[in-house]
């Protein structure tokens, strides 16, 4: 028996390249899960890690660095906000 | 009076004569013998003048007198006799009566048996002149009509009169019907009109609505299918001709002529309404307008109260609790049909009244299954659904709000308030929407839930089919609930559609680079209802096709990676085999199993060639490292359904010698159409070389195996007659028993502990043509002496009793 495949259909679920598997610390709901703020999930609403570990929403921490009190720290331990490369 | 009669008498033949005179004087005996004999010399005439136009005339002539003679009696049996003698008669002959005679005949009992006249009127609509009625005798009329006084109980039997003669109504154009009878009524009351004295109202209204139900129910049923009359056309011209016989009669009914109209309209459509009402179920539950029902429903509810009456009727009288809402449906057929229903009085009632005051009822009754929400989530978004086509009027109104005020003014004119009936139905059932979309989703306790089943079925659909095939649909569809909710709610859905667009333009983006022959459908886990997938190890050429494919992916959106549901998602196949090539299409979980399979056959073969190798299901579910049996099982089963493989079941006793289990199935590839045909061909020779060391098992592998497809042929082959005659009789019986195992088995677990007896009856009842003798339950004794032996019995000497250990 020969079998040759010509085509395939598949499912697969995306997840963020992350080292944690937690929850935004800023609006509480997953990474891949979009911001409340947005509609949809994905490239749209992408999450970023500083370099105190802590990993949110582009969204979420910006709207927090945009704040006047946030003065530029991580919202989670205080520490100076460094987005890690 | 006497002279009168006597005078009558006279003119009949001397056949009449004495059995007139007996009538006179009124003894019952003598009343039925007349009876007899007015109905023969009736026939006699009738027969005489078939051909001739002046011996029917003498008939006529006859006739009328008989009955004047049984008006004079007060034997209305004779009258109703000879009533329905005379409506045998068929169209052609009365045609052939001349004006004359028909006027005569009208004249002397028209209001004898005023339904008569009906009838009468109707067949004769062509050539009667209605100026020559306004000289019947009106004094003679008068008299005669004070017999009377019970309509409804005519009215029955004129309509059993129109179902057992022979007339044929469907000759005549319905609107004939009423014409001609109102035409004559109407002469007649404007002559009449004044001289009537006062009666009551309610008396007149009564009677006749009573008359009228009567009428319809004897009468509608017996027409003709093919007669298309609406039937609210004839009741209202029935109901006009009863009033107009009413004020015949001396009921004065109403000066006004206008307001005479609208209260013969009024209980022309209250009858009708109510006759409808009746069969409303049938009519709504057949999607078909039978007898122009939803025109009638439709006129009815002009009157007032009308919608209530409909409503209630339905509601109070149990008619839906007891049709519909019933425990024996299933809760599909109550969702179809209270569509049907909605949709019945959306069409019937655009207030939507009467849904406001069933709708709640039904909701309640379904909220209580627990299936509900299945059921009506997949009638809605079933792929035929209509409920989705009637949207546009609804897109119109939410859209072109802004220039509603202008669409008021213009159409202030037209604006018609509620009706009063309003005031039974909640404030906020009125102002809702009665699409039938909204009506379902009013079943919801909640919108969440909908929501929630919405999307489980969203992603069920998504998944199972080819997500972009139905892509549009799915879209058009999910608008317009869209329309209907928070955006919160439907985010869900918003979303897996959104994967799927997005998936759809990264499949083709890498398609262009790397010539992929995958498709991924992306999700975002979160949004999507739990999908259910198996962990099972797939083939290398498809594992190398999502190796690419995750890379292409990464290189894509560098921050994202792919992980993989393995057990889902489709495959086309082609799959060349020796003597035959298959196209296909096989879900990843069957897939997975074949290349299993082919893996396992090959290594067994080693080099020779000939050997069928066959696999065990527990083989390939080590092979694919799945260990749900169902989800391998559906997987072979789609594989041996496209003949790709091969199944047979083996007894596995004969392989384990340990006991009598359960048959097991084993497969094989089927390379060639002969495998197909005769698989266990191909099984004894493995079986032989297998267990090459067990001579007597080896032949009892081919035997099981021939006795299940073809048990006929072990008598012609009759292979075992060469093997040691003592061992195969040992063999035999056990063999035998081994059979009835199972059957022991379960009988000890159901039953508990058994005595040897109780067994062997217990036998003789589940095997067709097996009793026990005494040698064979000393057979079956040492059978599960033997078993006991082996420990898979306990026997209790004192009790004789065996029992499972």
């Amino acid at each position: 028996m020969k079998i040759i495949v010509k085509s395939i259909t598949a499912h697969a679920k995306w997840a963020w390249k992350t080292t944690t598997n937690d929850i935004c610390g800023i609006c509480r709901l997953d990474f891949e899960a979009c911001c409340p703020d947005c509609l949809y999930p994905g490239q749209t609403c992408q999450i970023v890690e500083g370099a105190c570990g802590h990993i949110f929403h582009v969204h979420c921490i910006d709207k927090w660095l945009n704040s006047e009190n946030s003065q530029n720290l991580c919202p989670m331990d205080r520490l100076a906000w460094k987005k890690l490369q | 009076m006497n002279q009168d009669l006597k005078a009558n008498i006279y003119i009949y033949s001397e056949n009449y004569k004495n059995d007139l005179l007996k009538i006179r004087k009124n003894s019952e005996s003598i009343k039925f013998e007349t009876r007899n004999t007015l109905r023969s010399s009736l026939a006699y005439q009738r027969d005489r003048c078939d051909n001739n136009n002046k011996e029917m005339e003498n008939v006529v002539d006859t006739f009328l007198k008989l009955l004047l003679i049984s008006e004079e009696v007060r034997d209305h049996y004779i009258t109703r006799e000879l009533d329905a003698k005379i409506l045998v008669w068929d169209a052609q002959e009365w045609a052939n009566l001349s004006q004359e005679w028909i006027l005569k005949l009208l004249k002397d009992f028209l209001f004898i048996q005023f339904f008569t006249f009906l009838e009468l009127s109707v067949l004769l609509d062509s050539n009667l002149q209605t100026k020559e009625i306004h000289e019947l005798d009106e004094k003679n009329i008068k008299k005669r009509i004070k017999i009377y006084e019970d309509f409804p109980k005519l009215a029955s039997n004129l309509g059993n009169f129109l179902k057992y003669s022979k007339v044929n109504l469907n000759a005549f154009k319905p609107s004939n019907v009423p014409k001609s009878i109102i035409n004559i009524a109407n002469k007649i009351i404007k002559r009449r009109y004044s001289e009537f004295p006062e009666r009551l109202k309610a008396f007149v209204k009564e009677t006749l609505s009573s008359t009228i139900h009567e009428f319809l129910s004897t009468f509608l049923p017996s027409i003709n299918p093919d007669f298309k009359a609406k039937s609210l056309l004839m009741i209202r011209s029935i109901t006009k001709f009863c009033f107009s016989t009413c004020e015949f009669l001396g009921y004065e009914v109403y000066k006004n002529q206008a307001q005479l109209i609208k209260v013969q309209n009024i209980i022309a459509l209250g009858a009708c309404l109510e006759y409808r009402t009746n069969n409303l179920l049938d009519c709504i539950k057949s999607h078909k307008d039978m007898d122009g029902c939803i025109y009638d429903i439709r006129e009815c509810l002009n009157l007032e109260n009308s919608r209530t009456y409909v409503g209630n009727f339905l509601k109070k009288e149990q008619v839906i609790q007891l049709k519909i809402l019933n425990p024996d449906r299933s809760t599909e057929e109550i969702v179809k049909f209270y569509i049907a229903i909605i949709k019945f009085f959306k069409n019937v009632d655009p207030t939507n009244i009467i849904l406001g005051l069933l709708a709640e009822d039904i909701h309640l009754y379904l909220r209580e299954r627990s299936d509900v929400n299945r059921c009506v989530v997949s009638e809605i978004s079933a792929k035929d659904s209509e409920l989705f086509d009637e949207d546009d009027g609804l897109e119109k109104n939410s859209y072109s709000s802004s220039d509603e005020s202008d669409q008021e003014q213009e159409n202030y004119k037209e604006w018609k308030p509620l009706p009063v009936e309003a005031k039974f139905i909640s404030k906020s059932a009125r102002k809702r929407n009665y699409d039938i979309l909204n009506q379902l989703i009013g079943i919801f306790q909640t919108k969440k839930l909908f929501i929630n089943e919405y999307q489980r079925l969203l992603s069920k659909r998504l998944i199972e089919n080819n997500a972009l095939d139905i892509f549009d649909v799915e879209k058009k569809q999910l608008d317009i609930i869209k329309r209907r909710f928070d955006l919160e709610l439907v985010t869900g859905c918003l979303v897996m559609l959104n994967d799927i667009s997005k998936s759809h333009s990264t499949n083709e983006q890498i398609a262009l680079k790397t010539e992929s022959i995958l498709l991924c459908t992306i999700i975002s886990e979160k949004y999507w209802p739990s999908i259910q997938s198996y962990n099972i190890v797939l083939p290398k050429p498809i594992l190398e096709e999502r190796t690419i494919y995750s890379q292409e992916f990464e290189d894509l959106n560098p921050n994202m990676e792919l992980q993989w549901k393995n057990s889902l998602g489709n495959i086309d196949l082609s799959v060349e085999l020796s003597d035959r090539t298959i196209e296909l299409k096989l879900s990843a979980v069957s897939v997975a199993i074949l290349y299993a399979i082919q893996d396992i056959v090959e290594k067994g073969k080693g080099g020779t060639k000939s050997d069928t190798v066959w696999v065990e299901l527990k083989d390939v579910m080590t092979a694919i490292e799945c260990n749900n049996k169902d989800v391998v099982k559906k997987g072979i089963h789609s594989l041996t359904e496209n003949e790709i493989l091969v199944e047979i079941e083996i007894n596995s006793q004969n392989l384990v010698s340990s006991g009598f289990s359960a048959f097991v199935s084993k497969y094989t590839i089927a390379e060639t159409r002969d495998m197909l045909e005769n698989p266990h061909l191909y099984n004894q020779i493995t079986e032989r070389s297998d267990k090459s060391n067990l001579g007597s098992n080896e032949i009892n592998v081919e035997l099981k195996t021939l006795e299940e497809r073809e048990p006929e042929k072990i008598t012609q082959t009759g292979v075992y007659d060469d093997f040691d005659e003592a061992e195969d009789e040992l063999e035999d019986s056990r063999e035998d028993f081994g059979l009835y195992w199972q059957y022991i088995v379960g009988m000890l677990t159901n039953l508990g502990p058994l005595p040897i007896d109780r067994i062997c009856m217990m036998l003789e009842m589940f095997v067709p043509d097996k009793s026990f003798d005494d040698a064979s339950k000393e057979t079956l004794k040492n059978y599960l002496d033997e078993k006991v032996r082996k420990s898979e019995l306990n026997h209790t000497n004192q009790t004789g009793m065996y029992s499972l250990s």
